[in-house]
């Protein structure tokens, strides 16, 4: 058992495998260092997988540095408040949250860290922190200069330099290649379009967003049963809007401002959802003529006033300030790109 | 991959040949994002050409057993049979056949080709504990996870060593559910 158990060892760091959009999968990943690999372990709960990666076949690690440590932050600090906002019976599950975001601060930065072989680059999930990539990287390239011999930084600049040249070279000859290829498929109507998207639902998405703080803003200065509907209309329209955006701003050549806040309504989005949906059960709960339909609910949400409640009147202006803002930078950054 | 350059896990761009090797994190020149790239010398390994068998020149010489025009080089490790340049493959520090790599990913003899397995004394526990929340279905659960428990005992569970507290833990719970059963057949239908 003794000899066993030094046949690998643990690698700082836990993560999950990330799976489809937004969501993880709940597949617990860890590494282990193993005589002459790199074991990764996805743990299913029932089952084991394992992933290898050979001393002598790593190429590379590269790491970067993302902001998802300050997205849960949002997230838990979103949570906090709305529920610290509903009085003492609450406030310890707002506490909860609040030690959340600070297990999430003392971790220290988050950050993607990938391996390269020859014929592939794969994330290593339990590498998402810092410290933990740093310790890694330390023990990995000490085991993987004794199979592979050290690089000096000379030699890596040498070899770097040449192939930057000779990628060049091959971009150059590849660009050529595809005009003619382009004009010879355009000649005979076979011609493939690439992602050409400039843009324009996201400019309707951010127009939508203006329109949807306009008409909070009338909801907040008077309130009515139509115009609540409308409301309501109007913001599930920009969610569909929001998540044509999101799908078409993949692999197109739009700034990484205009994604983020494409990202950054998602959340907001999301967050007043959220709130929203507890405000709606409180009142339900509190309301003293009972719910049957939907024209109730309506009838039920817009009786209630921004003025009578200090968190309502958060929310209203922290919804108009935000939508306006968000709109109007979101249109300055897609006429900056056109005009670039 | 086919050219070895550094490129930026985020954006994909080719990373500047000085922020390599760094051991620091370095902007990424398109995305702004602080990238760290460590290299080693296999980036810059031209990859050696695939060797074709010697072909034989003699009948007299001994050819390989899959391919019995070219000349044998070494046996395999594990079955014995000549192999050419072609077939042998070196795989932890042996000379191996195809045929034998793929009993052995089957028969799961080689433990460096397992890809997966089953972690038997996990499912004993939740079949232990996870139906707890419903409390009926543990009349049939329980002795299910007793009789997995004992089934598996010796079965290997993870490539990384594990003790067999679940499996205790799982025989655990689940008796005292069957005890609980038990009694409470014996006390409310007897």
């Amino acid at each position: 058992m003794h000899t066993i158990n030094k046949e690998y060892k643990k690698l700082p760091g836990r993560g999950f495998r990330r799976g489809s959009f937004l969501s993880l999968s709940g597949i617990r990943a860890a590494l282990w260092l193993g005589q002459d690999h790199l074991l990764c372990i996805y743990n299913k709960g029932y089952e084991e997988e394992y992933r290898r990666f050979y001393f002598r076949d790593i190429q590379a690690i590269i790491t970067h540095q993302n902001n998802r440590r300050l997205v849960w932050n949002i997230i838990f600090g979103v949570f906090a408040l709305s529920f610290a906002f509903w009085g003492l019976p609450l406030l310890m599950v707002s506490a909860i949250f609040l030690g959340f975001i600070l297990i999430n601060w003392l971790r220290g930065p988050t950050c993607s860290c990938y391996v390269q072989t020859a014929v592939s680059r794969e994330i290593l999930p339990s590498l998402n922190r810092l410290k933990h990539v740093n310790h890694a990287i330390t023990r990995l390239t000490r085991v993987i200069e004794q199979v592979q011999g050290h690089l000096s930084p000379e030699e890596t600049l040498h070899h770097l330099g040449q192939n930057a040249l000779k990628s060049a070279a091959g971009d150059f000859q590849k660009t050529a290649g595809g005009i003619q290829k382009r004009k010879s498929e355009g000649e005979t109507g076979k011609s493939k379009s690439p992602n050409l998207y400039k843009g324009g639902i996201h400019a309707a998405m951010f127009c939508a967003l203006i329109i949807s703080g306009i008409l909070t803003s009338i909801d907040f200065a008077h309130k009515s049963v139509p115009i609540t509907a409308f409301q309501m209309i109007w913001s599930s329209g920009l969610s569909i809007l929001l998540i044509i955006a999101l799908v078409k701003q993949q692999g197109s050549g739009l700034t990484q401002w205009t994604r983020c806040l494409t990202w950054t309504t998602l959340g907001f989005l999301c967050a007043v959802s959220f709130i929203m949906y507890i405000i709606v059960i409180y009142l339900t709960f509190h309301s003293k003529t009972t719910i049957y339909t939907t024209w109730d609910y309506m009838r039920m949400l817009s009786s209630v006033s921004p003025y009578d409640n200090s968190f309502l009147m958060v929310i209203y202006v922290v919804s108009i300030s935000y939508c306006l803002m968000a709109g109007i930078a979101g249109l300055a950054f897609m006429s900056s790109d056109n005009s670039k | 991959m086919s050219s070895a350059l550094i490129r930026c896990s985020n954006c994909n761009t080719t990373l500047p040949a000085n922020s390599v090797n760094t051991s620091d994190f370095r902007n990424c020149p398109k995305c702004r994002v602080p990238v760290r790239a460590d290299v080693y010398p296999s980036l810059f390994r031209q990859p050696e050409p695939a060797s074709q068998g010697e072909k034989l020149f003699i009948d007299t010489e001994t050819s390989c057993f899959f391919h019995p025009t070219k000349k044998a080089v070494v046996p395999c490790g594990m079955c014995g049979r000549f192999l050419c340049t072609l077939c042998d493959i070196e795989f932890n520090d042996q000379h191996i056949c195809s045929s034998c790599i793929e009993a052995g990913k089957k028969k799961r003899k080689i433990r460096n080709l397992e890809n997966n397995r089953v972690l038997y004394d996990s499912i004993a526990l939740y079949l232990a504990v996870i139906p707890m929340i419903l409390i009926w279905p543990t009349i049939l659960t329980a002795p299910a996870s007793i009789f997995y428990s004992v089934r598996h005992w010796k079965s290997p569970t993870g490539i990384i060593p594990r003790s067999k507290f679940r499996f205790i833990l799982a025989l655990f719970v689940a008796g005292l559910q069957v005890g609980g059963w038990s009694l409470f057949l014996t006390h409310f239908l007897l």
